[in-house]
């Protein structure tokens, strides 16, 4: 559906894309992590067609580069900012944003009655925007970008600053959007939301793709093994193991063995082995 | 255009859920106008000078005096003595006292030799600007006396006899050049047939310094029919750097908040994107514009010249105004360096530019500076418009700097208006 090849953008001596190449499949939830600098909002706005790359190519599948009023029907942004008007309603601000789009009359009026349904604001859809809480604004920020109906919708840390109410919400949201068909690119810095929703992830940092595949892949590859954790005599044993059952049955032969758990390698950990543990700004 | 439309709808609906913008742009500038209008019209309370008068004369001369002062406008007299008097305006209750010193009534019937009439006057430091002003309506009520002495024959002729009777103690050379006149002027006076060239009608004869014709030019266009026809034109462009300066800061909220990432992602152009915010500042600039018009015409008498003139002023200050915000939008990155400088910019404007006082009262290096404001000209416009009577090729010049302006500005902030 999205296509990225050998992307790259500088801002003066900072190179914000190194060489960035990647394809986003028809239907699939796209988790593009990465730390705080690391070309993730760039690389989104690059695929918008909102910067132009100072090399390499950005299409959208059947339709050519998204720079042209065609190609950006077919897409939907809500961006990492509340990017909503305070001083009109929820439903004035997506039936002004999908108003944008080309719908009108009754059309216009029965998908934005089915954004603000989909994302829990039907009953507060005449309040202006500004009396909202931080999650309902996030919840409007995503109907905004779907009212218009786009097959592709790129979401940028959707779910900063919200109640974990409306953060389950937004994430089943998404996930319902994938069972209806829509592509998805997702960035965020929660390792367990791109773990519970995305089919595939790319991990980036200083620009550049450091690994791409899916969850379950890139845990093998870069998490290392489960950790059995065990009490043996009373004390701590931990044992990083692929085979957590067969570690137990060969301890519990040696020693008597009190409680025990499995540590499952998680994203984090590939996150934290890819991109390393220094901080950034 | 349908997309600019919507988002011209949107910039005049979040307008005008803005109480604060609202106020500024639409009330504040109606009360601007009413204020002044009023106080310059004078239908409030006028601006008297508080005067303590003491009266040590205490003839029928100074009575007289004070009399003729008391019914002059601008003046609010009240007596009392001196001490009492110098209290209240070292207090600064009152501006300033008069003392009518002994021999002011005599000294009023002496013409051509001795001492004059003297008055002594205690004034507040403080209020020396109105000084002028008393000494000249002083003095107009001092000459009162002697034109009446001079349009009475038989007055003049006592006054003169008297004056004779008292040459008689005069050093010799005086004696006979002041006689020489007394003489030939009492001639004259006993010779003059009433009715002469000059000489005031009825009772009084003899010879009248001026002559006063009034005229009603109140079907004269050579002037604003009242004090709102100056304030209007100013309250109106105090609307219009309101909505422009709104609007400017509008555009960069746009950016800092993120909507304009949300626009520029949606299949419209930039170009609609700063028409669409251009056009709102039009039209809320001529809602304003049409706001405060009727206002003046309904309620306060403000009568266009001509309604064609006011729609092209009203026109060329929207379009002109707008393209200065679309300027002054790109000259700061946050709202508030860029609220802080139009605000700046667009008050030095006004205050050179004639928003704040008349032109016709500034110094002229500020009357030159002023051609550089673009308030100037759209008050020149407005006021062609209304009781300047200008033609359309008067209206030429400020409308075209003002459309002038418009583009430079317009140019300026699309060039320089930054990506999300």
């Amino acid at each position: 559906m999205l296509r990225l090849r050998n992307l790259e953008k500088r801002f003066g001596d900072v190179t914000a894309v190194d060489g960035l190449s990647f394809d986003v499949r028809k239907g699939e939830i796209f988790g593009l992590l990465g730390p705080n600098g690391a070309g993730k909002t760039t690389t989104v706005h690059m695929a918008m067609g909102l910067l132009m790359p100072d090399r390499g190519s950005v299409e959208i599948e059947g339709y050519g580069a998204p720079t042209t009023a065609a190609v950006r029907t077919k897409v939907g942004l809500a961006p990492q900012a509340l990017a909503v008007y305070d001083g009109l309603s929820g439903e004035e601000n997506v039936g002004f944003f999908a108003s944008l789009y080309g719908l009108r009359g009754r059309h216009l009026r029965e998908r934005v009655a089915w954004a603000l349904d989909f994302v829990g604001l039907a009953d507060r859809k005449r309040d202006r925007a500004g009396a909202y809480s931080g999650g309902m604004k996030r919840r409007l920020n995503l109907a905004a970008a779907l009212a218009h109906d786009p097959e592709m919708i790129l979401l940028d840390e959707p779910t900063v600053g919200v109640d974990p109410q409306s953060r389950n919400l937004i994430l089943e949201n998404i996930a319902s959007l994938r069972r209806d068909g829509r592509t998805i690119v997702y960035t965020t810095h929660y390792m367990e939301e791109a773990e519970r929703l995305c089919d595939r992830v790319a991990i980036m940092d200083h620009g550049r793709l450091l690994a791409e595949d899916t969850v379950v892949n890139l845990m093998a590859a870069h998490a290392g093994a489960p950790v059995l954790v065990t009490e043996v005599d009373g004390r701590e044993v931990r044992v990083a193991t692929s085979d957590p059952v067969g570690e137990l049955a060969r301890l519990a032969r040696q020693a008597p063995v009190g409680r025990f758990y499995v540590e499952r390698p998680s994203l984090e950990q590939v996150f934290l082995h890819l991109t390393g543990r220094a901080l950034r700004d | 255009m349908r997309a600019t439309f919507c988002l011209v709808a949107k910039e005049l609906r979040l307008l005008s859920r803005d109480r604060g913008a609202v106020f500024f742009v639409l009330i504040w500038p109606l009360v601007v106008a009413i204020f002044f209008g009023t106080v310059f019209a004078g239908r409030g309370p006028r601006g008297t000078i508080p005067l303590a008068v003491v009266d040590e004369d205490r003839t029928a001369g100074s009575a007289e005096f004070l009399t003729g002062l008391a019914k002059q406008e601008g003046l609010s007299l009240a007596p009392m003595s001196r001490e009492e008097a110098a209290s209240l305006v070292r207090k600064g209750r009152k501006t300033a006292y008069l003392v009518l010193l002994a021999g002011f009534g005599q000294a009023r019937e002496r013409m051509f030799h001795g001492q004059p009439a003297r008055i002594e006057v205690g004034v507040d430091p403080s209020r020396t600007a109105e000084m002028a002003m008393l000494e000249g309506l002083l003095k107009a009520e001092a000459f009162k006396g002697v034109q009446k002495l001079f349009t009475d024959r038989d007055a003049s002729k006592r006054v003169l006899s008297q004056a004779r009777d008292e040459l008689k103690g005069a050093p010799a050379q005086e004696q006979k050049t002041t006689g020489r006149f007394l003489e030939e002027l009492d001639r004259y006076l006993s010779e003059a047939q009433p009715g002469t060239a000059g000489s005031g009608g009825g009772a009084a004869t003899g010879w009248n310094p001026v002559e006063i014709e009034m005229k009603s030019v109140a079907e004269q266009r050579n002037g604003p029919q009242n004090a709102f026809e100056i304030t209007f034109p100013q309250g109106i462009l105090w609307g219009i750097v309101g909505c422009a300066a709104t609007f400017g800061m509008g555009l960069v909220l746009e950016r800092t908040q993120g909507t304009l990432l949300r626009l520029e992602t949606a299949p419209i152009s930039r170009a609609q994107i700063l028409a669409g915010r251009a056009l709102a500042c039009v039209t809320a600039i001529l809602v304003i514009e049409a706001f405060l018009t009727v206002i003046g015409v309904v309620a306060f008498q403000v009568r266009p010249s001509s309604v064609a003139h006011l729609a092209l002023a009203g026109v060329s200050a929207a379009l002109g105004f707008s393209g200065l915000m679309m300027g002054l939008s790109v000259i700061g990155r946050t709202p508030q360096s860029v609220g802080g400088l139009s605000w700046a910019l667009l008050l030095t404007m006004s205050m050179l530019g004639g928003g704040m006082m008349p032109l016709f009262v500034m110094p002229s290096w500020m009357v030159l500076a002023s051609h550089l404001s673009p308030v100037k000209w759209a008050i020149l416009a407005f006021e062609g418009a209304l009781w300047r009577s200008f033609s359309t090729p008067e209206m030429l010049l400020p409308c075209g700097v003002l459309l002038g302006v418009g583009l430079v500005g317009l140019a300026l902030g699309a060039r320089l208006y930054p990506r999300p």
